[in-house]
């Protein structure tokens, strides 16, 4: 009843208030195919003495301008977990053409969502198919979020899919209750905030007018970055006249963290003190003690990812990690933990987001800031990051994935430290290509020597194949020269997943049908590798910055033995071009009978910014420039 | 007293009975872990492979027909040797479609140093209805590591189906494996194997019940343009209750089912679908017009009700409702005879699956009706939009089919693809070199048959953002990374009185600036990288074990019109007239790349065609047909060398 009461407010406040027609809506959003109306989440927070009940009611109302499914289908979906599932889902296009009044929407049953990396999640997908949408339908759609407790909240995000014409968050919670909220998103969105009294309750109202949507382009920010949300929290709350404080701080936030911990490795550490004197046994210091354990966590417990409830956030008992020999992030974590301790060893829980999560805990300090869990040993102004989930990872390489970000180390039941992961510099991230080139009997051939550091090198070869027979297309699919009609022979290579942080590859191949012959000469790119040839940027139509995954050197030398016969007709312009996070440096010299090119590209940064596109085509225009220019030959 | 020790005796005797003939049920309690916990023996061939199934057995035990049960029992013991071996076996997912009940569950692992880790089925993760292909039971393998081993054994009660098929998808080998079938009650079995699955022997034991032993069974080799499926070892079997029937029998039921209701109409009924077909705007129309007609009036007008049970034709027609996509044939086949229309109905089923044969009386191979058309040579897909007459989906070109037609005969055909005349792609490309660096391209792209029947039901999903989207990739042709200043589309729905030779058409607009390399004067034009080349077989040069199969027969051309810039000449012409073809044993043309060019004063027209006249090849053809295809991928390497016209200073 209550809940059909506040439908029926909300749609006759929605038509009062968006009589918009179509047409103008469509002039709004003139490249949109349907726009959200309203978006609207309201949360009700009550105090029950001991715990706090929180209901949270979503409801969107949709406009449809264009619908090209012939059967007037119009798909919606509702994600959600168990720990915060979505109930009572309903739809309807609302004054259907179809018989009389509305027409609810077809819901099949419910899908399980898993990711590869899952054994099982409790993550599930309910579609929603509403019927009869064509252009000026009007589809609404509701459903009832019941969110486990106030440390679960996630960040209300004004826009998702579609266009909006309004989106609202309502908060109503009992006086006692003092929510905190930050606003986090680009500057340019303007939202209206009000705090009121209603009710015997206290009303929180953020509302956002005409927000759109917008494509995450290729090689840009994710959402989490680009859309405008508001963070909120329960910052107090308020009993027997005092205030205790709930989550107010990253300190609040480590405390919970602390309390999940806790909830963990209550079995017999047997299992635990055997191994870890298995391990280190020979061990004769600290250091070494770290290094074995760690390598024998990646080498033994393999990823598997099992997130139901609140053990989403428990780490799993580390006897029971250690006999599955498989677990999450936090169980490995957890696992490196109990056995270090019972070698001797100290070392620290830690939290991390990835780098999708934009947040740093000052700015948020909700458990929506991050998703991963590692491990740090060594002591402040030293702190060293161990993360197992990284199989094939040196010893305190962070991976590329957390990298830039900080991390909440706790170093005791109420100390923490808050720490930034280091960005590896380019030259740490090495691609190293030496070759020599030389015909024979008409045929291009070479030997091929590379090396790999770093991020590069964890790229790789977690892709790289075990069987012998596979290798050598992976190579030639990888690493490939000039073309795919390489034929690869005499394959060497040394560093694969041996956790070193550099892996070396050498072979010699074939090119047939590679370069020209026309009469008497030859024509020839010694650019097998066009690093960037891509990677231009329309300006024009560029809304967001450029992003890489990683800073990194192409340092590439390639040597031409010149055939007998021929000489330099034609030898490419030697170019440079710097700026302040990019360069590279081309060069081409004739040294005897060989013609020896030298290419470094460098790349310092792992975002393009806006301001800087321009610089940016230039650099990309100019190693264009420089790949287009062939080595000619003249027959004597 | 006599009578009261008989009575007992005949009590025993019948618990006896009782006893003995439970016994031979069950068949799955003969399979469990082995007794030791030392590692098994693994043949030396097999020490490098990343892991190997020492043990594989499987048993399909029926307990009769009808309602009862069907029992499936999986037993495996797999040892690991590597991390890729234990990343593809630490994870065991069991799919719960037809599945009743486990009845049995339990997993261990063997760790080298013989140390056991033991699971149960509460360590089983249920998974509702994964992203729509239906529910799961899913475990890890605690405790696994590499060089041990993993022994799981699991029973589960289905819904019992009358015919199955059990694919070997075994990506490692098999070392020792068994199949056994158990079929109490039943009076008659049909069993086939396929691919080197060993003929099953009848059980010693005289009861119902067959078995065959596998040993060192290779996993497929995964081999370029080849359906992998259909050769992968299989068996499959059919159970039947009657003792008359037969493979013959069973398709003869079929047959009398789908020509009763299908075929065979009353008067009354055709004078009702007389009636409707009046009221259809054909009476100018060709019969491929009608046809098509007929087709989309009773995919757009009929309704598919699960709750409505009427196959009546009067009702079909009157309520425009239908139980299932059963009904639409039957409609669909009423108009047809009253267009004085002759058809035949074809049953057949997915190629890339499994080969279809009526010798077995396998249901589970049909999954296709088709319409044929034996006076126009064609055949219709009676549901699927944009799919007109003559097109059919490619998994059933060169399928074998079971055709039934009037009066009451049936007959065996392969079902043909359609005339490559009827089925083409051409691309009509304009180059402009605007200066040494970016070239203009105008590209228009026309489908005709399979190709465009498959974008087109593709764009019928698709939003126009989406096709926008769609049609932007598509032009930018990674590997010149061209940009796209303008897409259009066209014909990319079809009127019923559209064939199938209507070209889907799709036009860019783009310039790019990879294409072009400079060698001091000497301009490279690679207009290679712009050509849709067939992916190459340069280094597949083992000995071929499958057919080759191509999705569809291809008849592809492109002209390519290049204005040569002002004082530049074509230095390398005679590249681009190649021919090469591959002729059969029969002295005809299978397939070929043809090549050759036009110049007018400075206008070159370069034109390329690219055919195969058939979806299918046999193995032994595989050299001819390899030539051939890397011809074709080599496409991908041409170019044009232009180069100044010297100054003639004679003048």
């Amino acid at each position: 009843m209550k809940k059909t009461f506040i439908l029926l407010f909300l749609l006759q406040f929605t038509f009062l208030s968006f009589s918009q027609t179509t047409e103008e809506i469509e002039k709004i959003f003139p490249n949109e195919d349907a726009v959200d109306i309203l978006r609207s989440e309201l949360i009700i927070i009550r105090d029950y003495s001991s715990n706090l009940k929180i209901t949270n009611q979503v409801y969107s109302k949709k406009r449809i301008i264009h619908n090209d499914n012939p059967n007037h289908y119009w798909p919606d979906h509702v994600f959600y977990s168990a720990l915060s599932p979505s109930v009572n889902i309903e739809g309807v296009t609302l004054n259907s053409t179809i018989g009389k009044g509305n027409q609810k929407a077809y819901i099949p049953e419910v899908e399980s969502m898993i990711e590869s990396s899952d054994l099982y999640s409790d993550m599930s997908n309910q579609e929603v198919y509403f019927l009869d949408a064509t252009r000026g339908s009007n589809l609404v759609l509701e459903f009832d979020k019941n969110i486990n407790g106030p440390l679960f909240f996630t960040p209300y995000s004004f826009v998702k899919e579609h266009s909006c014409l309004k989106s609202r968050l309502i908060i109503r919670c009992e006086p006692n209750i003092i929510l905190g909220w930050k606003y986090h998103g680009p500057d340019s969105y303007q939202f209206e905030f009000t705090k009121k009294e209603t009710d015997g309750m206290v009303e929180y109202k953020w509302e956002m007018d005409t927000v759109a949507t917008f494509d995450i382009e290729t090689n840009g920010p994710g959402i989490q970055e680009l859309s405008p949300k508001i963070i909120f929290y329960v910052k107090t709350i308020v009993r027997d006249e005092k205030a205790i404080p709930f989550l107010d701080s990253i300190a609040s936030l480590h405390k919970w963290y602390r309390t999940l911990v806790k909830q963990t490795n209550y079995k017999s550490k047997q299992s635990i003190n055997e191994i870890a004197l298995e391990i280190t046994d020979t061990c004769s210091n600290e250091d070494e003690k770290i290094r074995a354990v760690f390598q024998w966590v990646q080498r033994n417990i393999k990823y598997i990812n099992t997130s139901i409830g609140l053990g989403g956030f428990i780490p799993d008992d580390c006897v029971d990690v250690l006999r599955n020999r498989y677990g999450d992030c936090k169980a490995m974590t957890n696992l490196t933990k109990e056995i270090l301790k019972a070698a001797g060893v100290d070392s620290y829980y830690c939290w991390v987001g990835t780098v999708d999560l934009p947040y740093t805990y000052a700015e948020n300090f909700t458990s929506s800031t991050d998703n991963h869990m590692i491990l740090a040993v060594g002591s402040k102004d030293n702190y060293k990051l161990l993360d197992a989930t990284n199989s094939f990872g040196e010893l305190y390489k962070a991976p590329y994935y957390i990298q830039g970000k900080e991390v909440l180390i706790s170093l005791g039941p109420k100390d923490f430290v808050i720490h930034k992961v280091p960005i590896d510099s380019a030259q740490d991230n090495l691609l190293s290509d030496k070759t020599y080139l030389y015909e024979e009997d008409g045929i291009l051939k070479g030997r091929a020597q590379i090396k790999l550091t770093g991020s590069i090198k964890h790229t790789i070869e977690m892709a790289f194949p075990l069987k012998e027979e596979e290798v050598i297309d992976f190579i030639a699919e990888n690493l490939k020269k000039a073309n795919n009609k390489a034929l690869l022979d005499h394959i060497e290579y040394s560093g694969i997943k041996d956790r070193t942080d550099s892996m070396n590859i050498a072979y010699d191949f074939s090119l047939s049908k590679y370069g020209q012959t026309v009469g008497d000469k030859k024509y020839l790119s010694l650019h097998f590798t066009v690093p960037f040839y891509d990677d231009e940027i329309d300006i024009s139509k560029r809304k967001f910055d450029y992003l890489f995954e990683i800073p990194f050197l192409d340092d590439y030398d390639m040597i031409y033995e010149i055939p007998e016969g021929y000489q330099i007709e034609h030898m490419p312009a030697n170019r440079k071009v710097s700026f302040n996070d990019y360069e590279f440096d081309l060069s081409y010299e004739k040294v005897g009978s060989q013609i020896i090119m030298h290419r470094k590209i460098l790349l310092k940064t792992r975002r393009i910014k806006k301001n800087d596109f321009e610089n940016w085509n230039q650099f990309v225009s100019e190693l264009k420039k420089s790949y287009r220019e062939v080595l000619v030959l003249q027959h004597i | 007293m006599k009578n009261f020790i008989k009575h007992i005796i005949f009590f025993l005797a019948f618990i006896l009975v009782s006893q003995a003939t439970q016994a031979q049920r069950n068949r799955w309690k003969a399979y469990d872990f082995k007794d030791t916990t030392a590692l098994d023996y693994i043949d030396p061939q097999y020490l490098n492979e990343d892991a190997v199934e020492i043990k594989n057995i499987k048993v399909f035990e029926y307990k009769g027909l009808g309602p009862s049960t069907l029992q499936k029992a999986v037993y495996k013991l797999v040892r690991i040797n590597t991390d890729i071996g234990l990343e593809d076996y630490n994870k065991v997912a069991i799919p719960m479609y037809g599945v009743k009940k486990i009845v049995d569950f339990k997993v261990r692992f063997i760790s080298p140093s013989g140390k056991v880790t033991s699971m149960d089925r509460n360590d089983l993760y249920e998974i509702d209805n994964l992203e729509g292909y239906g529910d799961f039971k899913v475990f890890a393998i605690k405790g696994a590591e590499v060089g041990g081993e993993i022994e799981f054994k699991y029973t589960l009660n289905l819904y019992p189906s009358k015919s199955h098929i059990e694919i070997y998808y075994n990506d490692y080998p098999i070392q020792q494996g068994r199949f056994e079938l158990v079929a109490h009650g039943a009076l008659s079995v049909y069993v086939k194997s396929y691919n080197g699955f060993p003929e099953l022997e009848v059980d010693s034991d005289g009861r119902q019940a067959w078995y065959a032993d596998l040993k060192n069974v290779e996993p497929l080799k995964i081999e370029k343009y080849a359906n992998n499926t259909p050769h992968r070892m299989k068996i499959s079997y059919a159970i039947m209750g009657g003792s008359e029937a037969t493979a013959y029998t069973e398709w003869r039921k079929k047959y009398t089912n789908i020509y009763n209701y299908c075929m065979q109409f009353s008067k009354s009924e055709l004078k009702k679908a007389l009636k409707l077909y009046q009221t259809f705007p054909l009476t100018e129309a060709t019969d491929e017009q009608k046809i098509n007609y007929i087709k989309k009036y009773c995919n757009d007008s009929i309704s598919i009700s699960y709750s409505y049970s009427e196959y009546n034709l009067h009702n079909i027609i009157r309520y425009k409702m239908v139980p299932n996509s059963y009904g639409k044939i039957i409609l669909q086949s009423a108009l047809f005879e009253v267009a004085g229309i002759e058809c035949e109905i074809v049953l057949t089923g997915d190629k890339t699956f499994a080969e279809f044969s009526t010798d077995y009386p396998f249901s589970y191979m049909v999954n296709k009706t088709l319409f044929y058309f034996p006076i126009l040579g064609q055949y219709l897909e009676p549901f699927v939009d944009y799919y007109p007459l003559g097109i059919v989906q490619t998994d059933y070109i060169d399928q074998e089919g079971y055709f039934i037609k009037k009066p009451s005969a049936t007959y065996y055909h392969n079902i043909t693809a359609v005339d490559t005349s009827r089925t083409k792609t051409e691309y009509e490309i304009q180059l402009e070199l605007v200066d040494e660096n970016k070239v203009n391209i105008e590209w228009q792209s026309s489908y005709r048959g399979y190709w465009a029947a498959q974008y087109r039901n593709l764009f019928a999903y698709l939003n126009r953002q989406e096709i926008n989207d769609y049609l932007e990739d598509k032009g930018k042709r990674s590997s010149v990374n061209a940009i796209v200043h303008k897409s259009e589309l066209f014909n990319d729905s079809l009127s019923w009185n559209d064939s199938i030779v209507k070209p889907l058409i799709i036009r860019h607009q783009m310039s790019s600036d990879m294409l072009v390399e400079k060698g001091g004067e000497d301009l490279i034009l690679n207009i290679g990288f712009l050509l849709r080349t067939q992916a190459n077989l340069y280094n597949e040069e083992e000995e071929r074990s499958q057919d080759i199969e191509l999705k569809s027969p291809i008849n592809k051309s492109y002209t390519i019109e290049f204005e040569i810039p002002e004082n530049y000449q074509i230095a390398n012409l005679e590249e681009l007239i190649e021919e090469v073809k591959y002729t059969n044993e029969q002295g005809k043309v299978q397939a070929g790349l043809e090549s050759n060019y036009e110049l007018n004063e400075n206008l070159l027209v370069y034109r390329i065609s690219e055919y195969f006249i058939k979806s299918s090849y046999p193995a032994k053809d595989y050299e001819e047909i390899r030539t051939v295809i890397n011809q074709m991928a080599d496409l991908k390497h041409k170019s044009l060398v232009l180069q100044p016209i010297e100054n003639n200073t004679a003048n």
